[in-house]
C-alpha cells in the first residue's frame, strides 16, 4: 500500500505538467467515435485519472469505461509532443489502469481508488 | 461495454492456469510449423508469440462478446475466472472455424518463405515459442505480465536463446521494450520484414493500402521498413491519410472491453484505407483481424510478398 501511494503521488504530479492546450483531444480515435465527449480523449482521461487519485471523484462504470476505452495507440503523444509539452500520457494512463485494475481484481465492481 | 476486471481476471486465470490467455492447450494452437519444413538450429529463432495464431479464436470469442455487449447477460462474465482454464479453451477451439486456423497458419507459413528466399540462417523450436503476455500489459495487470514474461524469458535464457525473429509488432514490442525493462533479460530482437532481401519480384508492379500499425508506426518506428521490403520486390504503397507517427488505430485494442468501440474506431480506418482504391495490407494480426471482421478483404504484409516473389 506503502508503494501504492507512492506511485500515486508520482502520477499526480506527472498529470500536473498537462498545459491544458487540449491539442490531443481531436487526434483521439475513441473521442472522434464517441462524436466528441471529451471524456474520451486524452486530456478528458487524464483528469478522470486525477480526480479519481484525489479523491474528488467516486469510481463508477462509466469512469472505468472512459479509463479502459483508451486504445493506448499513443496518437495523442504525437501531438503533446509536438506541441513542446512531451508527456507519455499512454503511460501514466496505463500506470492509473495498473493502480485500478489491482483494485478491480481484488475486488471486483465495488473497487475504489 | 463488459467490465474491465472480469476481462483482465478471465485472461489472467488462464494465462496462469495454461500460459495461454484463452486456456487452449499448446499444443493445439501451435500446428503451422509441422507442414513448414523447418530446422532446429541457426543463427536466430523465428519467434511467433502465439498472436497470428489466436487471431481465429479472437474472433470467434469476440463475435460472441458483441452478441451480448450491453445485454444483461454480460454481467455473467464475471463467473468465467472460475471456469477451468483447458475446459473453456477447448470449447472455444471446438467452435473456433478450422479454415480460419488454416488461413492464419499459412500467413506463417508465406513468412517462412520469405525468410528462407532471402536465406536467413534461422531455426524454429515450437516447444520455445510461447505467449509474451502482451495483453495482460495492454490492459494494465503489470503483476501478472511480468509474471508471465519472467517465465518465458527464463525458458529462453536457459535454451540459448540470444537472436529472435518476431512476426508481430505487440511481441516485438514487449520482447524489444518490456521484456529488458521488466525482467532484465535482453534478446537481440528483429522483426522478419528488417531481415528481408528480396530485389525483384517476378516483373509484376501492383500498389498496395499498407495499414500502419500503432506499434510499428508510433511505438517503435519502424514504419518505413515494411515500405521498403515492398518496394525490393515492385509493390509501391499508394499514400494512406494518416500514415506513420500519425497513423489511425484499427480498433483492434478495444474488441474485448468494447466490440462495439472496436468496430466504430476500425470502420473509420478501413474508410481512409478505402480511399486509396487499392488493395488493403496489413502486419499486425490484431488489425488484420479487426479489419476483416468489418467486411473488408484486408490481405497480410507476407502473403502479399510471397504471392510476388
Amino acid at each position: 500500500m506503502k508503494g501504492e501511494g507512492a506511485e500515486r503521488d508520482r502520477l499526480l504530479k506527472e498529470i500536473a505538467k498537462c498545459r491544458a492546450c487540449r491539442f490531443c483531444v481531436d487526434v483521439c480515435p475513441t473521442y472522434q467515435a464517441s462524436g466528441g465527449v471529451e471524456s474520451y480523449c486524452a486530456y478528458g482521461r487524464l483528469q478522470i485519472t486525477k480526480y479519481l487519485l484525489n479523491g474528488t471523484l467516486a469510481f463508477d462504470d462509466a469512469l472505468t469505461y472512459c479509463l479502459y476505452s483508451c486504445l493506448q495507440c499513443r496518437r495523442c503523444e504525437v501531438m503533446c509532443k509536438s506541441k513542446g509539452q512531451n508527456l507519455d500520457i499512454c503511460d501514466i494512463l496505463g500506470r492509473g489502469r495498473r493502480l485500478l485494475s489491482q483494485r478491480l481484481a481484488e475486488e471486483g465492481n465495488d473497487a475504489k481508488l | 461495454m463488459y467490465h474491465p476486471g472480469d476481462i483482465i481476471e478471465a485472461i489472467a486465470a488462464n494465462l496462469r492456469a495454461t500460459r495461454n490467455p484463452f486456456g487452449i492447450p499448446h499444443f493445439i494452437v501451435n500446428r503451422w510449423w509441422r507442414e513448414a519444413g523447418l530446422t532446429a538450429h541457426g543463427d536466430a529463432m523465428l519467434f511467433t508469440g502465439m498472436m497470428y495464431q489466436f487471431v481465429p479464436y479472437i474472433e470467434t470469442s469476440t463475435t460472441y462478446l458483441a452478441k451480448y455487449e450491453d445485454t444483461p447477460l454480460a454481467a455473467y462474465l464475471r463467473y468465467a475466472r472460475y471456469a477451468p482454464g483447458y475446459l473453456s479453451g477447448l470449447g472455444l477451439a471446438a467452435i473456433t472455424p478450422a479454415r480460419e486456423k488454416r488461413r492464419f497458419d499459412r500467413i506463417l507459413q508465406d513468412i517462412v518463405r520469405l525468410l528462407k528466399a532471402s536465406e536467413v540462417d534461422f531455426y524454429y523450436r515450437p516447444e520455445l515459442d510461447r505467449y509474451s503476455g502482451i495483453l495482460l500489459y495492454d490492459l494494465g495487470d503489470q503483476e501478472g505480465f511480468v509474471r508471465h514474461a519472467r517465465w518465458l524469458a527464463n525458458r529462453l535464457q536457459k535454451a540459448g536463446i540470444k537472436k529472435l525473429i518476431t512476426v508481430d509488432p505487440h511481441t516485438t514490442y514487449a520482447l524489444k521494450e518490456l521484456f529488458p525493462k521488466y525482467t532484465g533479460v535482453r534478446f537481440e530482437v528483429h522483426p522478419y520484414f528488417e531481415l528481408l532481401r528480396l530485389g525483384g519480384g517476378n516483373g509484376r508492379r501492383t500498389t498496395v493500402a499498407l495499414h500502419d500499425p500503432c506499434f510499428y508506426g508510433r511505438y517503435l518506428g519502424l514504419s518505413d521498413v515494411p515500405a521498403r521490403a515492398l518496394a525490393d520486390l515492385g509493390i509501391d504503397c499508394a499514400p494512406v491519410d494518416r500514415s506513420g507517427a500519425y497513423t489511425h488505430c484499427c480498433g483492434g485494442p478495444a474488441e474485448s472491453i468494447s466490440p462495439r468501440l472496436a468496430g466504430e474506431v476500425g470502420q473509420r480506418r478501413l474508410d481512409q484505407l478505402a480511399q486509396t482504391g487499392a488493395p488493403i495490407v496489413a502486419m499486425c494480426p490484431i488489425c488484420l483481424g479487426n479489419l476483416r471482421k468489418l467486411g473488408a478483404e484486408v490481405r497480410d504484409l507476407s502473403s502479399v510478398m510471397a504471392e510476388n516473389l
